[in-house]
């Protein structure tokens, strides 16, 4: 019954991620991405249907949940018109074989252990303890968002709200909550490799999945993580689509991509200056203004609510100060320790080469500006301030890194599969 | 076209080969493992001595510190009964001995008279080439306490079996990796420039940009053999654990406990590291202060000789009423703690 229930959950949240799909989504993405992206989506209309009925005073029982989540899909479905279109996705000769045989061979055992750890393992990391699966099961207990029982408040709704739908009945089921984060990655990544293929090709795609499934500490945070991943993921996702419409000039891409960048920023604080702010000011480069309006004014609620309720925004300190000790041990983490195997070295020599045979493609790529102001402002957050202290012991400074060696290898692999 | 790939596989061979040959270990070699956190010594304490009392275990050190570097010391023992031992290597910092916890590597040693093994100190992902110092520690219980009776450090091979250590990463806080080491030399360091080199190579055949994604590629895919074994080997193996015993990892029997007590009446208190995973798994309870509290948790329920338990740092007046697999336990409380 606990899994009925969860699978009856995210299935709701998915078929509004579906409808909100078939509205925006340009008509080259096929029926099996608008499958892949709607649950991504559709977590993000339930963060913002947390967040209203906390406000409105509705509270989060499951009859104010399922009733609400009724309505908007009800609503999704006349926005959008029709529950089934008739796309039609661009068609790209096909990988290699030993392309694709190498790839899935490396997806498979990330997926899979992503699997056995998420399904058959209990909650078990110290963040999901102290605040992200604590934090879900204190709001399912409390019917609403609790701000004064976890280590970091100020955090967004998005996880939250996931493990919420897959919980909706009473009780708190722990695989449950768990499962709702699995499918939150794979979904994400599997809608990330299509969307690349409808716009780069099935080489750059397989290689580009291939590269960050390659990524050893996002290979572990797969199976269960501290929304890193998933704040990873869904700018990632902003960027494809930012790819997707400089390719094609279409500007659907950029009503999906606000979408994915709106939701980064509510799936963790980093969102709002590695995601919303690279789309808030890439776009208005290109001359697409209402695109990034749209997203800063989705993702805007959640700060407002923290503000508003007098909490900093940052549940850490901002001192600031020059700390260059940390310059080494920033560069071993990336070059020399495991989190992420050689992909900095890998990153660097591509680079170069790029940056010495063709400087234009790289001064106009906009995956490539994105992850160097990522890195930049990573490196600026640790080396600036306080949390230097989490750098130099290692407790964060690796997994805010994510983010930027996965844009980077997005970047570059889908540079190498136009190669291929 | 062909015969290139027929070269670069020979190649390969011959390299994985000539490899294996020079990191093949020695007859007398222990197998050392990793144990990056102090729950999983406690673990395998716990398992050796069959949970006996916390005051009659023991424990001995010795430096080794030699002029010259070492990959392995020869340890020459004699023991009654079947012991603990660890090896970290180790530096000195304003003349004491420094080491990382986090680097140990350790074994369960069988009883013998006058035994020679040898512990391969190469084995942690500490050890670089030149280290000169290492710690060895034997933990037994007092009684049946070891005779340590020389250690002569002296190297055998290149270290690269170092590259077998697998990740140690823990189940309870990914935080960041430590990597892999060959040698004493990062992975990572000797693929990126294997790397560079490759792309010289290749370049004539495929032009830079070519050149440069394909011999990255190849890299991140070298590396990736390598993590992704130990990923789905030690998820795996997590997953076993956990459903055969409802141990997991450096966490111990802490999180089987939490769900073991979930709608218990009595008021819980945790002990050591426990806190957290407890009051996620008992939750709506809350934890209460162990002088206030009905019953403890305890990661590893290590019993006193005169009674008692110790909880944390504290002595705490109460008996040990339930065990679990990897030694932790739950105490019925008595009266409050004294502070050690």
């Amino acid at each position: 019954m606990t899994f009925v229930i969860a699978i009856i959950g995210m299935m709701a949240v998915t078929a509004e991620g579906w409808c909100l799909t078939n509205a925006v989504a340009p008509m080259t993405l096929s029926r099996a991405t608008r499958v892949a992206i709607a649950y991504p989506l559709g977590l993000l209309m339930n963060a913002i249907i947390i967040t209203g009925l906390h406000v409105s005073g509705m509270g989060l029982s499951s009859a104010s949940l399922g009733l609400t989540h009724a309505v908007i899909l009800i609503l999704s479905y006349l926005a959008s018109k029709r529950w089934f279109i008739q796309p039609h996705p661009p068609v790209h000769p096909p990988a290699p074989k030993m392309l694709r045989w190498i790839c899935t061979a490396i997806i498979a055992v990330t997926v899979v252990s992503a699997a056995l750890s998420a399904l058959f393992l209990p909650t078990r990391q110290w963040d999901a303890f102290t605040n992200w699966t604590m934090r879900s099961q204190q709001m399912h207990a409390a019917r609403m968002i609790v701000f004064d029982a976890s280590a970091k408040p100020q955090y967004p709704v998005l996880i939250h709200g996931a493990q919420l739908m897959a919980n909706i009945r009473e009780g708190w089921s722990d695989t449950s909550a768990n499962a709702a984060t699995l499918l939150l990655t794979l979904t994400g990544f599997a809608g990330l490799f299509m969307i690349i293929r409808t716009v780069r090709g099935h080489s750059a795609a397989w290689i580009t999945l291939a590269g960050l499934a390659a990524l050893p500490l996002l290979a572990v945070h797969a199976g269960q993580g501290l929304a890193d991943i998933h704040v990873t993921m869904y700018t990632l996702l902003a960027a494809a689509c930012l790819d997707g419409a400089v390719q094609s000039s279409k500007r659907r891409w950029l009503a999906l991509g606000a979408l994915f960048a709106a939701a980064a920023a509510w799936t963790k604080l980093e969102g709002l200056y590695l995601a919303l702010v690279p789309w808030a000011v890439l776009l208005p480069l290109r001359g697409w203004k209402m695109e990034a309006i749209a997203a800063v004014m989705l993702a805007a609620p959640w700060p407002v609510l923290i503000l508003l309720s007098g909490l900093p925004l940052s549940p850490h300190g901002a001192s600031l100060g020059l700390h260059l000790s940390g310059v080494l041990p920033a560069m071993q983490a990336v070059f020399t320790e495991g989190s992420f195997g050689i992909h900095g070295w890998a990153i660097v020599l591509c680079l170069a080469v790029l940056a010495w045979k063709r400087p234009g493609e790289l001064l106009h790529d906009a995956a490539i500006h994105w992850a160097l102001w990522s890195t930049v402002f990573v490196l600026a957050v640790y080396l600036l301030t306080a949390d230097i202290e989490r750098l130099t012991t290692m407790t964060a400074f690796a997994r805010t890194m994510l983010l930027p060696v996965s844009m980077w290898t997005m970047a570059l692999a889908r540079r190498a599969g136009a190669e291929e | 076209m062909q015969s290139r790939m027929y070269v670069a596989g020979g190649s390969l061979l011959v390299i994985c080969l000539t490899g294996w040959w020079l990191s093949r270990p020695l007859a007398t070699d222990v197998l050392l493992r990793p144990m990056p956190t102090a729950s999983d010594l406690d673990g395998m304490l716990w398992s050796t001595f069959d949970g006996a009392p916390i005051d009659t275990l023991g424990e001995q050190h010795k430096n080794v510190d030699t002029e010259n570097g070492f990959t392995h010391i020869r340890l020459r023992y004699s023991a009654p009964r079947p012991f603990v031992v660890t090896v970290n290597p180790s530096w000195i910092v304003e003349n004491r001995y420094a080491f990382n916890a986090a680097e140990r590597v350790g074994a369960v040693l069988p009883a013998a008279q006058d035994a020679t093994v040898t512990l391969p100190v190469s084995a942690s992902v500490g050890w670089k080439r030149g280290t000169r110092q290492a710690i060895v520690y034997a933990y037994a219980e007092s009684a049946a306490s070891p005779r340590l009776l020389n250690m002569e450090p002296f190297s055998a091979g290149l270290g690269l079996r170092q590259i077998l250590t697998p990740e140690a990463w823990t189940l309870a806080s990914v935080n960041f990796l430590r990597g892999y080491r060959v040698a004493g030399v990062s992975l990572a360091v000797l693929l990126g420039m294997a790397m560079i080199i490759a792309m010289f190579v290749l370049r004539r055949n495929y032009g830079d940009m070519n050149a440069a994604l394909l011999a990255g590629a190849f890299a991140v895919l070298l590396f990736f053999i390598r993590s992704g074994t130990d990923l789905l080997s030690g998820t795996l193996g997590a997953v076993v654990h956990w459903q055969q015993s409802g141990t997991l990892s450096e966490l111990g029997d802490v999180v089987a406990i939490a769900r073991d007590l979930k709608g218990d009446e009595r008021t819980i208190a945790a002990c050591g590291y426990s806190d957290a995973p407890v009051a996620y798994g008992i939750f709506p309870a809350k934890l209460a202060p162990v002088q206030e509290a009905d019953i403890a948790v305890l990661p590893t329920a290590w019993t006193l000789k005169s009674g008692g338990v110790l909880c944390g740092t504290s002595h705490i007046d109460g008996t040990v009423v339930r065990t679990y697999p990897a030694g932790g336990g739950i105490a019925e409380l008595h009266s409050a703690p004294s502070a050690q």
